[in-house]
């Protein structure tokens, strides 16, 4: 038998570092960095996440055939970020000190740091950013033949690119270059809107049904959209190439407020400013559909990069009916840059062979049973363990009614969402649970909705979508006569983020939702991950242990472990507002 | 390397110092930099734009599907 080849796939030094292992082109293992250093969006070298990777796959770095880095340093730095310096010169002097303290020690060195930090003398590869976001839809879709759109803020000069993808090859074939970006404007109004930048973004989705389009005017003032998919910003609304900001003076007058201060209330006003500001990124992103029908010819698309975790704009894709079927990298962020890098490696470097379609995103740490109750003894946790066949069944009677249960199973999901290895799950047809799981459990906005997960086979029952979504990357109506059943997961415009689920993608899960259906009739749960705002999600029964003792979730089941916070002594009461001190507000 | 403790405190304060002073230097050097040679540059190109006036564009697309990107380059 042939030795595996192994290519080990990192993103870092931006934001969301991570790192993935693929085995002959199979995914054996994916993590985002935050996660074990517990610091969201950490952009340091992913020294945690390689090491699990390469202890997971039991090899050492001596084993790996190739690295792949998600993008070309040195391109970005001497064509983009020089030349900006010059084009704003002689304003951007702070941007400039900035830049230069973060490329000459460190990011310039990307190659020595990547052998250093390795122990690995081998090749590295670079394919562009844009790139690795296209690789990391279309060699997962298992599409024979894709039209591929990534968007994002910025790569090296792309922030938006049209591809298509045949076989094992891959062509980005028309670009847009930085400062116009859909993922900066949006950003930038995030930030207009009092939100954290690169962090937020999601709020703003999730305020925009709150709103009118009354502002959609303005916003072709800042954004020039042609019907041929392309578009430019108005940079005199923006300083985000010159300045610590993202948005100044001007964007106030035009919309007649000034920008909002963090965690100031919210005014309808901002609401419509996020509603105004999904119906231009809805227009822009349809436009480039169209455009990537006509130029490609293909009957299904692929989207990566940021802006396709805009799940509004996807499920309008969908629905339109201009491809026949959507693949989104379920990782569309820069974490998913590392599965890419690594699949234009070995797909077009290699020539390896195309897999089917990449089935679910559990692709970092388990944690066995055995280690899970050692934990807890060594604890000193008062628990009581279920037999596995029992689990669904016992849990399932957990969650009627008003109980919010962290539930943490088998590996941890790979990209932004938790999709029921680590998760916080409530039952769906209490409304109460809405606000409980906000306010009490995850301490955020009272605004943001919940997604369900609901099993695949009745996702039409409940939903106007005709086909699964298994990593919550589509949004559509919850059907009118079941508003009121599930009334914790229907958005006030009676949308849904929908995460479906069948038998393969997660066992256990699946059962869990089989037995609370057998013994409700509903089979749609809440389903949010598993932290509190600012933090990253757990990762270890450590982290969710931590995570729960400290909010009030009443249940934690880890593995076939279950604890009743009501049950706990009281030297176990923990105060929550300590623990939420160390997280950033995001 | 052992250093005598009145000793450590002084190279302490001294490696503290250097590292300050570093500081200051790679910021002075980076605006001279930044005034002369990025200066002169973006004179230059301010120059040429003003000469190549483009008109308003139909399409901002940029066409790369002959560029040949390859991977083993940072560039
Ligand atoms: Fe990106």
């Amino acid at each position: 038998m042939n030795k595996p080849i192994y290519i080990l796939g990192l993103s870092c030094f931006y934001h969301d570092s991570a790192a993935v292992l693929l085995r002959d082109g199979e995914i054996v293992f994916a993590a985002q960095e935050e996660r074990y250093t517990r610091k969201k969006h950490d952009e340091a070298f992913p020294k945690s996440a390689i090491a699990h990777a390469l202890e997971h796959a039991g090899i050492t770095a001596n084993d790996l055939n190739a690295v792949a880095f998600y993008e070309k340093p040195m391109l970005k730095f001497f064509d983009r970020i020089l030349q900006t310096t010059m084009k704003v010169w002689p304003r951007g002097l702070r941007q400039y000190h900035l830049a230069m303290h973060e490329w000459m020690p460190k990011k310039l060195w990307t190659p020595q740091i990547i052998q250093k930090e390795l122990g690995y003398k081998g090749k590295i590869f670079y394919p562009a950013h844009h790139e690795s976001h296209a690789a990391s839809a279309f060699f997962c879709s298992g599409f024979p033949d894709a039209a591929v759109i990534t968007a994002d803020g910025v790569g090296e000069w792309a922030t938006t690119t049209i591809g298509h993808g045949q076989g094992k090859d891959l062509k980005l074939l028309k670009e847009i270059r930085y400062p116009h970006s859909l993922g900066l404007l949006y950003s930038a109004i995030t930030y207009y809107l009092g939100f954290k930048v690169n962090s937020a973004e999601y709020k703003v989705m999730g305020l925009a049904p709150y709103g009118e389009p009354k502002y959609v005017e303005q916003m072709r003032q800042l954004i020039d959209l042609k019907p041929d998919g392309s578009f430019a910003l108005a940079m005199q609304y923006f300083t985000y190439e010159y300045g610590l900001r993202m948005t100044g003076k001007s964007i106030e007058t035009l919309f007649g407020k000034p920008t909002r201060d963090p965690e100031s209330p919210l005014e309808q006003f901002h609401k419509d400013i996020a509603r105004s500001l999904q119906e231009i990124t809805d227009e822009a992103m349809l436009n480039l559909a169209r455009a990537a029908k006509q130029l490609t010819g293909s009957k299904y698309l692929c989207l990566a990069g940021g802006v396709a975790l805009n799940c509004v704009s996807n499920g309008k894709i969908l629905r339109s009916g201009i491809f026949e079927d959507i693949f989104i990298q379920p990782a569309s962020g820069d974490a998913g840059g590392a599965l890419g890098a690594a699949l234009m490696v070995w797909h077009k470097q290699m020539q390896g062979e195309r897999l089917p379609r990449m089935q679910h995103t559990y692709l970092g740490n388990a944690y066995s049973q055995e280690e899970i109750e050692q934990f807890l003894k060594d604890q000193g946790m008062p628990y009581d363990t279920v037999a596995l066949h029992d689990l669904p069944q016992y849990v399932a009677k957990l969650l009627e009614g008003e109980n919010v249960l962290g539930w943490f199973q088998g590996r941890m999901e790979f990209g932004p969402r938790s999709l029921g290895n680590r998760s916080i799950i409530a039952d769906a047809r209490n409304p109460e649970n809405w606000k409980k799981v906000n306010l009490k459990i995850k301490f955020r906005e009272s605004f943001r909705p919940f997604a369900p997960t609901i099993l695949e086979e009745r996702t039409k029952e409940y939903f106007a979508l005709d086909r699964e979504s298994p990593y919550m990357l589509l949004v559509a109506d919850t059907l009118p006569d079941k508003r009121r059943e599930i009334p914790a997961v229907t958005h006030v415009d009676s949308s849904a983020r929908i995460q479906t689920i069948n038998r393969n993608q997660n066992a256990l899960y699946y059962d869990l939702l089989k037995a609370f259906e057998a013994s409700t009739g509903c089979p749609v749960i809440i389903n949010t991950s598993f932290n509190v705002r600012g933090e990253p999600i757990v990762e270890s029964p450590k982290d969710a242990l931590n995570c729960f003792l400290h909010t009030h979730m009443d249940y934690l089941v880890l593995g076939q472990c279950v604890i009743d916070k009501k049950k706990l002594p009281p030297e176990w009461k923990r105060s929550s507002e300590e623990y939420l001190k160390q997280f950033a507000l995001d | 390397m052992h250093i005598p403790v009145p000793l450590r405190r002084l190279y302490d304060l001294w490696m503290r110092f250097s590292q300050v002073l570093g500081r200051i230097m790679s910021t002075i050097l980076l605006t001279i930099l930044w005034i002369f040679v990025f200066g002169l540059y973006a004179i230059i190109l301010k120059c040429m734009r003003l000469v190549s006036r483009q008109s308003s564009k139909e399409t901002y697309w940029i066409d790369v599907s002959d560029h040949s990107t390859e991977m083993r380059y940072q560039f």
